[in-house]
């Protein structure tokens, strides 16, 4: 155990669902991930890249098939039917709907102040004192403390859940789809406050998300989903400016921008597989206009090919300038013709 | 180009226990043969009232005046018999979700040959082979077993397909396209987008996109109209309006929106406030409250929709009006 | 299943904030003026007052033979006197403190019996469910009625049987509405969010479920006291309950049947089941729209 390893380490983790009479289902297929306090990490993918299992597996939800997580050293121990240590407390989890997230028959006051009374053992004064001072931090007046979630819009109820995991000092915040319930204001809203509580209070976030126009915006460094597995890895603008991963290439094309260029983005051919039936070698090959012999082969790791960049695919490797795909793709035919 | 909907002063009021509400007003847009009509807004704002209230498939207690002519037809006001005619095989509509708007029950091709049949009178094995061009055409692999399967067995972006489909069979002149891709990926998104705009240029067909996102309006929508409270607020060719937009509301909406190429560290800017309900609609402009250019006369008098330019433009004030 | 009002683009909120209604009221005041509402409570509160104060209230002795059999209902006997010469008035007075008791044990007892059962079904799953599940399929395939005559046989008939049977009987609609709560609750997200901020199971039971179930278990339990007088009455009525001369309304419908051209004997008791059973109801119905804090009733009424 390494005393001085702070945030969140995914590590080899993969999760697999058994069904019945059926062929098993890989949701996530050896994912490495790292989250540093403070630092806000994106992970964007489409429907069925298993993002939303490795939000749950992230945070102890789901016990992970093989591989571990690691919070500040210490082996994560996925929830089972004892207390949750007051350790493992420290990574927590925001989910999607803010309806279905808060209890609809306990005051909102109660609800927050559950961290610090569990966890911290706080007397009712001082646990009532932090949930007013975390209401004001998350923008939401203090008399909301006695009033129950349904008395509140969507935005509103999602500041009070992130209030509710931030009473708890958590170290690390799992985020999964925090914004898509929510209208364009409560989204722009609530955005501006993760930014500024993750600086604020020296939290990691990992923001999972579908819309990329936000995590653009938000995170420091952006992970990209296919089918189970990060395809590639990199600080934000560079993964924006020069996507190296034909993936995340077509991906990055296809959001649109408002007074944008009337183009349309290219499509991506076919459609994502059936996760219990990968295709051999790389999972994207079967879609990716530059796919070659060793593509339909043997699986690319994802390996660092600059500082803090890192991808899966046969066309880069370590060491190399990053170039795009395409011009990838172009030199590569050259040398195989080259001979 | 030819106009093939023309819309006038169309306004649809709501009749409820505490009264009448307006829903919409004075709405005016024309739509072109091969166009690719935008109508944007936020959910509220009376989009979908619109194209339902021309359709006729508001439920009773909604009054529709106005004019909405269609091949020298006003369907304001024409009966059922004549609308269900119009319906389906002259202007056809998709919607948001299409796990809701395909019958989950019946099989595709069943889907796509009953009104078929219904408007063209023809036989099970012409409405089948006509079933089969149009997957073709919307790119549905295998469209023979297609036919016989059900729409849980296809994804979301392949169902929107379908429901295109569905939406064709007749070959209507006009599509109403309901926030069509807000429920899928986006590089599904860009697929369904792409099949859109080939269909129009390939046939001709006309399309009213209906949505929130102002992006999807940059990449395929010809010209736009932005509505605010039931009205048009603003309207003009697709990138004047996002680039260079004049209405404090569109520029509010663009503003908030995060940027690709800003910067980061910036915080979004949401614009203050939320959009009045139907009936709670404050006087003169309905944005007044929210615009931080408004004047007195902003809240005593209701901005007419004037044309300047190839633009039109509900805002006397006109502040981000350029130096001519 | 969206409100009509979805259909125009208004949001609840909106029909909220536009009518100026709080959630918990209707727009003639709270829950609780409401006509029903006011005649439910009105109603079986005067009959827990007869119950309580029958003895000082009842013009008569109700096991006294003094008076003439079958007088019509006159002054001095208002419902009459049955074929015994016994007051009607004083008898249905007295009736209540038999059936209006009785019937809250009996819901009580089941109630809390039910409650326990199917909490640890619904929680633990399981063999603790199988178990419970299947006795309460069990008394499920029989009808009411039937099984709890079957019990009172088997027991030998009295009142405090025909109790201990319809608690036998009525234990497990309890169990099922309580474990279905509870399945529905343990994988919400509220639940796992308590559980990752390090709360117990049971402080999950006690604290995020109860509240939950309390509400739907209470209104059902009113309506239940309705269902209980009925029942109670029913199995007196077949002579499986109350023992003669015990002036229990079924048992005093009962003689009614015997001796029909005197119709006040059977009529009084009766209507006494008629209206207790309906206040309880009514209660109940009050209690279900006023104990949900997103009532839907009160923006259905808006459009």
């Amino acid at each position: 155990m390494t005393t001085a390893e702070r945030g969140l380490r995914l590590d080899e983790v993969h999760v697999e669902f058994s069904r019945r009479g059926r062929a098993p289902v890989r949701a996530v297929a050896g994912v490495n991930l790292r989250v540093e306090p403070g630092q806000i990490v994106g992970l964007v993918g489409e429907t069925g890249c298993g993002k939303s299992t490795l939000a749950r597996v992230a945070v102890g939800l789901i016990r992970p098939t093989s591989g571990a997580v690691w919070l500040e050293g210490a082996r994560l121990n996925p929830l089972g039917h004892g207390v949750r240590s007051r350790q493992d407390a420290r990574l927590q989890i925001v989910f999607q709907n803010p309806f279905s997230s808060l209890n609809p028959r306990r005051k909102v006051g109660e609800q927050i102040a559950d961290g610090p009374t569990i966890l911290d053992r706080a007397s009712k004064r001082s646990a009532r004192d932090r949930v007013l001072q975390i209401l004001e931090e998350v923008g939401i007046p203090k008399s909301a403390a006695d009033r129950f979630p349904h008395e509140f819009s969507g935005g509103q109820r999602q500041r009070i859940a992130i209030a509710r995991v931030l009473a708890a000092s958590p170290s690390i915040v799992v985020l999964d789809e925090p914004l898509s319930s929510l209208d364009a204001s409560a989204q722009a809203q609530v955005a501006n406050l993760l930014v500024r509580l993750s600086r604020d209070l020296n939290v990691g976030l990992l923001l999972i998300s579908h819309d990329l126009a936000i995590v653009h915006h938000v995170a420091d460094v952006v992970a990209v989903m296919y089918l189970g597995q990060i395809v590639e890895a990199a600080p934000t603008k560079q993964l924006w400016s020069v996507p190296l991963h034909p993936y995340a290439e077509a991906l990055i094309q296809a959001v649109p921008r408002a007074g944008g260029p009337r183009v349309l983005p290219d499509v991506v051919a076919g459609e994502v597989p059936d996760p219990a039936y990968p295709p051999p070698g790389c999972r994207f090959h079967p879609r990716c206009p530059y796919a070659f012999e060793r593509c339909r082969t043997e699986w690319p790791a994802l390996l660092e090919v600059s500082k803090g960049r890192s991808v899966a695919c046969w066309l880069q490797t370590p060491g190399d300038a990053g170039a795009s795909p395409s011009m990838k793709a172009t030199s590569h035919r050259a040398d195989v013709a080259d001979g | 180009m030819k106009v093939l909907l023309d819309v006038r002063d169309l306004s649809v009021e709501l009749v409820t226990k505490t009264g009448l509400v307006t829903i919409i007003e004075g709405v005016d847009f024309q739509v072109h043969e091969g166009e690719i009509f935008g109508i944007a807004g936020e959910s509220g704002s009376g989009k979908t009232m619109t194209v339902l209230a021309m359709l006729g498939l508001l439920p009773r207690g909604a009054r529709v005046s106005g004019e909405a002519t269609f091949n020298g037809i006003n369907l304001v006001g024409l009966g059922s018999r004549g609308l269900r005619q119009i319906r389906g095989r002259d202007i056809a509509m998709v919607f948001q979700d299409p796990m809701t708007s395909l019958h989950p029950m019946l099989t595709i091709e069943q889907q796509m040959t009953d009104h078929l049949r219904f408007h063209q009178n023809v036989g099970r094995s012409v409405a089948r082979k006509r079933a089969i061009e149009l997957l073709n055409e919307v790119r549905i692999p295998d469209a023979e077993g297609a036919l016989k399967a059900f729409p849980h067995h296809f994804s979301g972006g392949m169902r929107q397909r379908i429901a295109i489909a569905v939406a064709l069979a007749c070959r209507p002149r006009v599509l109403i396209a309901d926030e069509p891709t807000t429920a899928l990926d986006v590089t599904v998104q860009a697929g369904i987008l792409r099949l859109l705009n080939d269909l129009r240029t390939r046939t001709g067909l006309a399309v009213i996109m209906i949505t929130h996102d102002l992006g999807v309006m940059s990449l395929i929508a010809d010209s736009l109209s932005v509505f605010y409270a039931g009205r048009v607020i603003e309207s003009g060719p697709t990138s004047d309006v996002l680039t260079r937009p004049r209405h404090p509301y569109t520029r509010g909406l663009l503003d908030a929106l995060p940027h690709p190429t800003g910067a980061q560290d910036a915080p979004l800017v949401p614009l203050s406030g939320t959009p009045p309900s139907p009936s709670a609609r404050p006087s003169g402009c309905a944005f007044h409250p929210r615009c931080s250019f408004a004047v007195m006369s902003c809240r005593a008098s209701l901005p007419v929709l004037e044309q300047i330019g190839d633009r039109r433009l509900a805002c006397p004030i006109d502040p981000f009006r350029e130096a001519m | 299943m969206e409100s009509s009002t979805r259909v125009f683009g208004l949001s609840d909120a909106d029909v909220v904030a536009a009518h100026g209604i709080r959630r918990s009221r209707t727009r003639t005041g709270s829950h609780w003026n409401q006509p029903l509402a006011v005649a439910g409570i009105s109603l079986s509160v005067a009959w827990l007052i007869v119950a309580v104060a029958a003895p000082w209230i009842a013009p008569h002795d109700p096991l006294a033979q003094d008076s003439l059999r079958f007088l019509a209902p006159s002054v001095s006997h208002p419902f009459g006197t049955d074929e015994l010469g016994r007051d009607v008035l004083s008898r249905v007075l007295w009736g209540a403190r038999i059936s209006i008791p009785l019937a809250f044990l009996l819901v009580g007892v089941a109630g809390i019996i039910g409650c326990v059962l199917g909490a640890l079904a619904g929680y633990f799953g399981g063999v603790i469910d199988e178990l419970v599940m299947r006795a309460a399929d069990l008394v499920f395939a029989f009808p009411t009625i039937i099984l709890a005559m079957a019990v009172v046989a088997a027991l030998g008939p009295s009142l405090e049987n025909a109790v201990l049977a319809l608690i036998a009987v009525r234990w497990p609609a309890f169990a099922r509405i309580v474990r279905g709560l509870i399945l529905a609750m343990k994988d919400s997200e509220y639940v796992y969010s308590s559980r990752l901020l390090g709360a117990s199971s049971l402080r999950v039971l006690l604290a995020d479920v109860m509240p939950n179930v309390a509400g739907p278990v209470v209104v059902f339990a009113a309506l239940d006291v309705g269902t209980a007088i009925l029942l109670l009455a029913g199995l007196s009525f077949l002579g499986l309950g109350a023992r003669p001369p015990t002036p229990e309304w079924g048992s005093m419908v009962a003689d009614g049947t015997l001796a029909f051209n005197y119709w006040w004997i059977g009529t009084f008791p009766g209507l006494a089941i008629l209206t207790v059973v309906l206040a309880y109801n009514f209660v109940g119905d009050t209690l279900r729209d006023a104990l949900d804090p997103r009532s839907s009733r009160a923006v259905e009424s808006r459009v």
